[in-house]
C-alpha cells in the first residue's frame, strides 16, 4: 500500500492537515515541543522494536511541522507588517505592487510602503481619479485602519493572505514616480492591457468583458446581473481563469509553434515560457499558478517520457504553493475550488465516464462534457455549499449546452485581438464571429440563470447539508478505492481541466 | 495530401460563409430611422439618439459603466463611434458612464452648460475629454446644434447666470430636440419651480421628466405648459431617494400622458417614422 507516490501523497495531506489545524488555532510552543520531544522518543522506540511504526512516526512529524510553518508565517507575516501603525495617520510613500481593482464605486490600490515604514496596505480612492498603474510610487496622507469583516466573509483574513494588514480609506494621493516595478511585471501588464483595449474596441459590451474573462481572467467590468446569472447556472467557472482555460490556451500555443514548424524540443520549451509569462500576466492568483505548474508538470513529462502522474502533479503544485504561502489552504477559495474540481477529476472522472458511456459519439458530445462537469461539481459541491449556501440545481445542464462553444469562442477571440494589432479588416470579422459565439453562450447563461430552481437556498440546513455532501464524496470516494479500478490508466484527459 | 486538401477547402468555405454572415448582417443593421433610445442604467439618465445617417448623441449617460452594456445592446456590432457627448449637468448620476464611454466610443465633442463643479470626479472627466483631444463646447439657452435635418436647442439656463454647487440641478441644460417635426424635452433635474420660468413654448411630445420623477421637478402648472403625449422617467428599481414621486405619476396619468419608466419598462426606443414606434 505504501509505495513511494503514496508515501508523497501522505506526506503531503499531513503537512496540509497541520497548517489547516493552525489556521483554526493557535498551537502554543511548549506543545509543539513537548510533543516533538514524545516523537522523538516514539520514534527511538520504533526504530528499536517497531520498525514499520517508523513511518507513522514520520507522518506526524511532517504534520507537527506543517503547523509550525503556518505559525512561523503568520508571526512573521504580522511582525513584517503595517499592523503597528493601524490608528494612526500618516504621511507615507509607496509603491503600487499590483494591478489595480476597479470597483463598481471606488479603485483598491495595493502599496508596498516605502522608507521610515514597513507593511502592505490597501488603499481605497476614487474612481476615475487618475491612471494609477503598476509599478507607479505614491504619496499619500491618511489613516491606517484594521480591516473589518463583511456580514458572511472573513475579509481580514482574505486581506491578511497577501499579507495586508491595514485599509486606507479615500486619502490624499498623489502619484511620485512612475515606473518603479518590476520591469518584466510593467512590460507583461502592458501587453495584456494593449491586447485587452483590441479587444474591448473591436466588442461591445457586455461582450467584450466576457471574453476578457474567458481569456485572462475574471473582469471587474463584467455586469452584476450576468454575474449573478454565472453564478446561478454554475458556469462561473468560465471566467475564472481554471486549469480548464490554461489548458486550452497551452494546447493552442504548442500547436501554433509545431504548425510554424518548430522542432518539438524548442517549441516545448517556448511553450513552458509562455505558461509561465501567462501566468504573471495573469495576476499569479493561486489557482492560476496550480493550473500553470500543472500544465508545466505535464509538458515536462511528454519531454522525458514519463508517465504522467497528476494526482502526484497536484500534490506536488500544491505543496509547493503552501509552503510559499500556507494561507492560501484556508484563505484562498479560489485555490482550494480548483485543487478540489481537479481531485474531482482524477478521483472521480472514470466512474461518471463509465456511467455515462463517454466514449459513444453524443449531441454536442453531452456524454462526455456532462462526466467532466459531474465530476468536478460533486467534489467541489461541499465547499459550495459551505461559501454560498446554496445547491446548484441546472449547473451540469447548462454546462452541457456552453462548454462545447468555449475552446472555438476563445479561439476565435484570441485571433482577433491578435490581429487587431497588424490587420484590424480580418480583425473585425474574427470578432464578429467570436461575438456571434458569446452572444449565444451569454444568451444560454441567462436562460439557465434565471430559473426559478436554478439553485436551491439552504438558509438554516446549509451545515446540514454540506455535511452530507462530504459524506457523499467520501463514500463515493471509498467505494472507487475498494472497487480498484485502475483510474489512472484510464486517464484520458492528461492536463487536468 | 488529399487530406490538406480537403481542409484548405473547408476552410476557404468557412471563411467565405463568415464574409457573408458579415455582409448580410451589416446591410440588415443598417438603420433608416431616426431613434431615441432612453436607456436602463439604473438610477439615472442616459439617452441615444441616433439620427438616420447623421450620428450619434448621447445625451448624460448614468451612474457608471452599466451604460455600456445597454449600448452593446442597442448598437449593431458595427457601430463603433458615438459623436456627440451632451451633459445636462454636473451630477454623477448623469455623468459617470462618460468615462467609458469616452473609452470606447472616442466622441469627438463635449458639450455642457459651462458651471463647474468642484468635484473631483467631475474635474476628472474634463481632464479626460481635455486628453483625448475633444472639443469642449459650453452652451447656454439660444444656441443650437443642428444634426442633419434636425435640431437641438438649448432653451435653459440663460447665459451669464452663474450657478453654485448646491443649485447644480437648475443649471440643466434644458434641450428640446426636433425630429421629423415631433419635439422631446429634456429638462435634466431642474426644479419645477425654476422651468416654469422660461420665457420659451415648452409644449412638447415626448417628455424625459425632470429629476428622475420627483415631486419638486414636476408640478400641474409646469405640466399644463408642456402638454406632454409620452413621458420618460429615467429611475432604479427600489432606490433610496423613493423616486419617481406618487404625486407626479398620478399627475401624469390624469393628463393621460402615456407613461415610460426604465425601472419597469427597461430599455425604451422610439422610432421616428410616419409615426412614433415605441419598443420597451
Amino acid at each position: 500500500m505504501l509505495n513511494r507516490p503514496n508515501i508523497f501523497l501522505f506526506s503531503v495531506i499531513s503537512f496540509g492537515a497541520g497548517i489547516f489545524i493552525a489556521s483554526f488555532l493557535f498551537v502554543d510552543w511548549v506543545w509543539i515541543l513537548s510533543f516533538s520531544v514524545l516523537i522523538s522518543c516514539f520514534s527511538f522506540w520504533s526504530f528499536l522494536c517497531q520498525k514499520n511504526l517508523l513511518i507513522f512516526a514520520a507522518f506526524v512529524s511532517i504534520f507537527l511541522f506543517g503547523i509550525i510553518s503556518f505559525q512561523i508565517s503568520d508571526y512573521y507575516g504580522q511582525k513584517n507588517s503595517s499592523v503597528y501603525l493601524n490608528g494612526n495617520s500618516i504621511k507615507a510613500v509607496g509603491i503600487i505592487y499590483d494591478e489595480p481593482e476597479f470597483k463598481e464605486s471606488s479603485v483598491w490600490l495595493r502599496a508596498e510602503l516605502k522608507d521610515s515604514y514597513q507593511g502592505r496596505v490597501l488603499i481605497k480612492t476614487k474612481p476615475y481619479a487618475k491612471d494609477f498603474q503598476y509599478g507607479d510610487e505614491i504619496y499619500f496622507e491618511g489613516k491606517l485602519e484594521e480591516p473589518e469583516n463583511f456580514l458572511d466573509f472573513d475579509f481580514k483574513a482574505y486581506l491578511a493572505k497577501e499579507g495586508i494588514y491595514s485599509i486606507v480609506n479615500y486619502p490624499k494621493l498623489e502619484i511620485v514616480k512612475n515606473s518603479q516595478g518590476s520591469v518584466i511585471k510593467s512590460f507583461l501588464l502592458k501587453i495584456k492591457n494593449s491586447f485587452e483595449e483590441k479587444i474591448n474596441s473591436i466588442l461591445p459590451e457586455p461582450e467584450s468583458s466576457f471574453l476578457g474573462g474567458l481569456l485572462l481572467g475574471e473582469r471587474q467590468s463584467l455586469n452584476a446581473d450576468l454575474k449573478e446569472k454565472m453564478q446561478k447556472s454554475g458556469t462561473s467557472h468560465l471566467i475564472a481563469l481554471s486549469g480548464y482555460n490554461i489548458t486550452i490556451i497551452c494546447s493552442a500555443i504548442l500547436s501554433l509553434l509545431l504548425f510554424f514548424g518548430l522542432k518539438r524540443g524548442v517549441a516545448f520549451w517556448l511553450s513552458v515560457l509562455f505558461v509561465i509569462l501567462f501566468v504573471l500576466m495573469t495576476g499569479a492568483s493561486a489557482s492560476v499558478v496550480r493550473a500553470g505548474i500543472m500544465g508545466i508538470l505535464f509538458l515536462l513529462s511528454q519531454k522525458i517520457g514519463r508517465l504522467y502522474h497528476p494526482r502526484n502533479a497536484l500534490f506536488l503544485a500544491g505543496l509547493g504553493m503552501i509552503l510559499i504561502n500556507p494561507k492560501i489552504l484556508r484563505f484562498d477559495f479560489a485555490f482550494q475550488l480548483s485543487f478540489a474540481a481537479t481531485l474531482g477529476l482524477i478521483y472521480f472522472h472514470p466512474f461518471f465516464e463509465r456511467i455515462l458511456k463517454s466514449d459513444k459519439s453524443s449531441f454536442l458530445n453531452w456524454r462526455s462534457v456532462l462526466a467532466t462537469t459531474l465530476s468536478a461539481q460533486l467534489a467541489v459541491l461541499p465547499l459550495i455549499i459551505l461559501r454560498f449556501g446554496y445547491f446548484p440545481v441546472v449547473s451540469p445542464l447548462s454546462n452541457i449546452f456552453i462548454l462545447s462553444l468555449i475552446p472555438i469562442t476563445m479561439l476565435l477571440g484570441f485571433l482577433a485581438g491578435i490581429l487587431g494589432f497588424v490587420f484590424s479588416g480580418l480583425a473585425t470579422i474574427f470578432g464578429f464571429l467570436s461575438y456571434l459565439l458569446l452572444k449565444v453562450e451569454i444568451l444560454i447563461i441567462s436562460f439557465f440563470g434565471s430559473f426559478k430552481f436554478a439553485i436551491i437556498s439552504l438558509d438554516k440546513i446549509r451545515e446540514w447539508v454540506f455535511w452530507l455532501a462530504i459524506g457523499v464524496v467520501v463514500i463515493l470516494f471509498i467505494y472507487l478505492q475498494k472497487r480498484k479500478l485502475k483510474y489512472l490508466e484510464q486517464w484520458k484527459h492528461p492536463i487536468n481541466q | 495530401m488529399e487530406t490538406s486538401n480537403k481542409s484548405i477547402i473547408v476552410f476557404s468555405l468557412l471563411i467565405l460563409l463568415a464574409l457573408n454572415l458579415v455582409t448580410w448582417f451589416f446591410i440588415l443593421s443598417e438603420n433608416n430611422l431616426t431613434e431615441i433610445d432612453f436607456l436602463d442604467v439604473g438610477q439615472g439618465d442616459a439617452t441615444l439618439i441616433n439620427f438616420h445617417n447623421s450620428g450619434k448623441i448621447m445625451i448624460d449617460a448614468g451612474p457608471n459603466r452599466s451604460v455600456l452594456d445597454e449600448l452593446g445592446g442597442n448598437l449593431s456590432f458595427f457601430e463603433k463611434k458615438i459623436d456627440v457627448l451632451i451633459l445636462s449637468h454636473a451630477n454623477l448620476d448623469h455623468y459617470g458612464g462618460f468615462f467609458e464611454i469616452i473609452e470606447k466610443y472616442k466622441p469627438r465633442v463635449f458639450v455642457f452648460n459651462g458651471v463647474n463643479s468642484t468635484s473631483e470626479t467631475f474635474q476628472n472627466l474634463l481632464t479626460l475629454v481635455k486628453n483625448n483631444g475633444m472639443a469642449m463646447i459650453s452652451v447656454r439657452a439660444g444656441d443650437k446644434i443642428k444634426i442633419g435635418n434636425d435640431v437641438a436647442e438649448i432653451i435653459s439656463p440663460l447665459g451669464g447666470v452663474d450657478f453654485s454647487e448646491k443649485n447644480l440641478n437648475n443649471s440643466s441644460l434644458v434641450l428640446r430636440v426636433i425630429i421629423n417635426g415631433y419635439r422631446a424635452l429634456f429638462l435634466g433635474d431642474a426644479d419645477g419651480s425654476f422651468l416654469k420660468k422660461i420665457e420659451d413654448n415648452l409644449a412638447t411630445d415626448i417628455l424625459k421628466v425632470s429629476h428622475h420623477g420627483s415631486k419638486n421637478g414636476t408640478d400641474e402648472a409646469l405640466l399644463d405648459l408642456i402638454n406632454p403625449k409620452i413621458a420618460l422617467i429615467g429611475v432604479g428599481q427600489d432606490n433610496k431617494y423613493g423616486h419617481p414621486a406618487d404625486v407626479v405619476i398620478d399627475l401624469l396619468e390624469g393628463l393621460g400622458v402615456k407613461i415610460f419608466r426604465t425601472d419597469k419598462n427597461g430599455n425604451i426606443s422610439i422610432k421616428f417614422g410616419e409615426e412614433l414606434i415605441i419598443r420597451d
